[in-house]
């Protein structure tokens, strides 16, 4: 008895007891299916403002209450969460938390939505569905984050699930996702792209590494333009970790650069994950000012200071703005 | 205007420090502090380098600004005991590395010592997992030793009684009868604190998932070793304080060394033992309430941040969004003396938020991730 898993591009050919590359699978005994090793289990809860995921166009200015699990599908060179994703799974993943505990946390701890965020949701998908579906029915959203190498299927089901998704576009290149990621091509995350792109909303995270993929952004502007000129998109000076510790982190002028060159065409193009970043905050494409203040802390993402909007438009002239704003 | 100075990577950004927006560039030290923080970029916080750092860039600050007093924090034994599997002799070894660092300054500038061991630190056996308990279980941190529990059921109280790894429940009202102080030190208290027995962590919400291997002991007593005469004769922690002042206002040019993850058992120099407890609380090493404690003169319970707090909820739009979950600065002895004053550490935003000196240069780290070394420049007075 075997059978692929139908969550991950990989698709692992899984038999009773064995597990994939991920080692979050397996194939039950009982009837045969895939499923879960730690069904409901997390490594971490924690509560932030929304904009430090970064989610800058969902929510802005909410509490998430945010969940991390362990392991990965790809396996990135420079990946800053190895102690988890790497991790031994029955050693890092401390709480069980079923939906209902998750959600009434969320509710006693003043968050508006719940997000996976720390590691790839891809590994425990059955359990965060489950989640999204139980904490909408609590009119609680939910999102992920990922490297969008899902299945096509399982990619579908995310964006017809999830209230906001992260997709971390690394590159265009197979030959980086063969070198760094530990994935054969990048095809599946492009389709995938474009899948959640028609679903729910998106924002899309590129982690740079100086030399390597730097080059690519703005292939990947214009990929991103084809995809919707309105797509929030995340440039991230990233620190490279675990197998590439000792790589530089970007310089910063030339991103700043590009930041402004491609901001005509992406007016929502922001650059962050270094402290005082001045590129975090969003302009009004049409009159030009700023509409929503925000913060660099160091760190991911940003902290809200001050919001002018008026609905979903700019408070000061009136242009309609790609924010999901609580009801 | 109080200023932050950013350097990352050699990119540098100049902010308001009670704002975090970017600020005009007048302040008589600007100019030196961009050239310090930009010439010393700080290694990670588990190197031993980052003990390196503190020293150069403490010289530096003596030779180019001459302060009167000067706070250097040495934080490296604790991040490499808490992040790094290490042996006993290995632990000496970093000990030793620190101690030496702090020889170097102290031989290079004519500085008067008052050296302070926050504290010592034990092995990690096992966790308490707050989930357990129906409440909300509040666990900031990496190693929390200390944990809040809100709206706690019937049950959960039971279940603390039993649940091994908690040496201590406190009840809020009784924390307040029994140690008194600020009624605003009780609004953010936990309906119960609990302390971990030794050995033990707290897991919960706010608790980072980093693999860790050593946490603080309950140190009912920590190292000074000083040879001023105000420092000899005092027994509590929150004596630093004034002594450090009443010499400074004798003229006398004074260095408060503060080194973390060590000990009275691990000291390698001739010592007081100084109490590190307000009644039959203990402080925890290097947490910001014994900071406050040595650095403002006063016991936890007359300032607004008490142990098990919900740390979160301080993390929506406040003032000095780079001070970590403060929204004031305390009155500590560099914002207190009005002589020259400057600050090293790399204990992040410990540094500069209960040094108070003139200029304070710290690393710009958060989770052990190491984005970059920033200056604070306190509003110089006329």
């Amino acid at each position: 008895m075997a059978a692929f898993c139908p969550y991950c591009e990989r698709r692992c050919v899984l038999t009773p007891g064995g597990r994939g590359f991920c080692e979050m699978y397996t194939l039950s005994r009982k009837d045969g299916q895939v499923v879960e090793v730690f069904p409901h289990r997390y490594s971490s809860i924690q509560v932030n403002p929304i904009e430090r995921l970064p989610f800058f166009h969902f929510y802005p200015g909410s509490r998430v209450l945010v969940l991390g699990g362990a392991g990965c599908n790809m396996d990135c060179d420079y990946c800053i969460n190895s102690y988890v994703v790497r991790g031994d799974p029955e050693e890092v993943l401390q709480f069980s938390l079923p939906p209902r505990r998750i959600i009434s946390l969320a509710q006693e701890l003043g968050c508006q939505s719940i997000a996976f965020a720390i590691n790839e949701p891809t590994v425990a998908l059955p359990s965060l569905l489950e989640l999204a579906e139980v904490a909408a029915s609590q009119g609680l959203p939910v999102g992920i984050m990922t490297n969008g190498y899902a299945t096509a299927e399982a990619t579908a089901r995310m964006g017809r699930t999830f209230a906001f998704i992260s997709v971390s576009l690394k590159s265009l290149k197979d030959e980086f996702c063969q070198e760094f990621l530990g994935v054969e091509s990048v095809r599946a995350v492009l389709r995938n792209l474009e899948i959640l792109v028609s679903l729910t909303h998106v924002e899309v995270v590129t982690p740079v590494v100086q030399g390597l993929n730097d080059r690519e952004l703005k292939d990947m502007a214009e990929f991103i333009f084809r995809l919707n000129p309105e797509i929030p998109w995340h440039i991230f000076r990233l620190q490279p970790e675990h197998r590439m510790a000792r790589q530089r982190p970007p310089e910063i002028p030339p991103l700043a650069e590009l930041v402004q060159e491609v901001r005509t065409r992406l007016p929502y193009t922001y650059l962050g994950n270094f402290p005082g970043s001045q590129w975090v905050s969003t302009l009004c494409p049409r009159c030009g000012k700023e509409v929503v203040s925000r913060l660099s802390l160091g760190g991911c993402g940003a902290q809200l200071v001050s919001l002018h909007l008026k609905g979903d438009s700019c408070a000061y002239c009136g242009f309609p703005l790609p924010f999901k704003i609580q009801e | 205007m109080d200023l932050a100075v950013i350097d990352t990577g050699g990119w540098q950004v100049t902010l308001s420090l009670k704002e975090g927006k970017a600020a005009a560039d007048h302040h008589p030290l600007l100019p030196l502090a961009r050239k310090i923080i930009a010439a010393h970029p700080y290694p990670k916080d588990v190197d031993i380098d980052s003990a390196r750092w503190v020293t150069e860039v403490a010289l530096e600050l003596h030779k180019k600004w001459q302060p009167q007093y000067i706070m250097l924090v040495y934080a490296t034994p604790f991040f490499a005991y808490a992040f790094r599997s290490m042996v006993e002799g290995d632990c000496q070894l970093v000990v030793d590395q620190v101690f030496q660092e702090i020889e170097r300054f102290l031989s290079a500038a004519d500085f008067s010592p008052v050296i302070v061991g926050m504290g010592d630190m034990e092995l990690v056996v096992d966790k308490v997992n707050l989930l357990d308990f129906e409440g909300i279980g509040v666990a900031g941190g990496p190693l929390a030793v200390e944990a809040g529990l809100f709206h706690p059921s019937p049950q959960d109280l039971n279940l603390a009684l039993f649940l091994p790894g908690i040496q201590k429940i406190v009840d809020r009202d009784v924390f307040q009868q029994e140690l008194g102080g600020n009624p605003l030190f009780y609004q953010r208290f936990p309906d119960r604190l609990l302390l971990a027995e030794d050995g033990f962590i707290f897991r919960g919400i706010g608790s980072l998932p980093r693999p860790v291997f050593r946490r603080s002991r309950w140190n009912r007593e920590i190292p000074l070793a000083s040879p001023l005469s105000s420092l000899k004769t005092i027994e509590d922690l929150t004596q630093i304080a004034p002594a450090v002042l009443q010499e400074l206002s004798r003229g006398k040019k004074v260095a408060l060394i503060l080194v973390e993850g060590v000990g009275c058992a691990s000291f390698p120099l001739p010592c007081r033992r100084i109490r590190n407890t307000h009644g039959w609380y203990c402080y925890p090493g290097g947490g910001h309430n014994q900071y406050w404690a040595v650095t403002a003169g006063l016991h936890l319970t007359r300032w607004f941040y008490p142990p098990g707090m919900a740390w979160f909820k301080e993390d929506l739009i406040k003032p000095y969004p780079f001070s970590g979950p403060f929204s004031s600065l305390p009155e500590t002895i560099g914002r207190r003396f009005r002589g020259k004053s400057a600050a090293v550490g790399n204990r992040s935003i410990y540094t500069h938020v209960f040094s108070g000196c003139q200029i304070t240069i710290e690393c710009f780290a958060r989770a052990l991730y190491n984005q970059g070394v920033m200056a604070v420049l306190r509003e110089l007075e006329e």
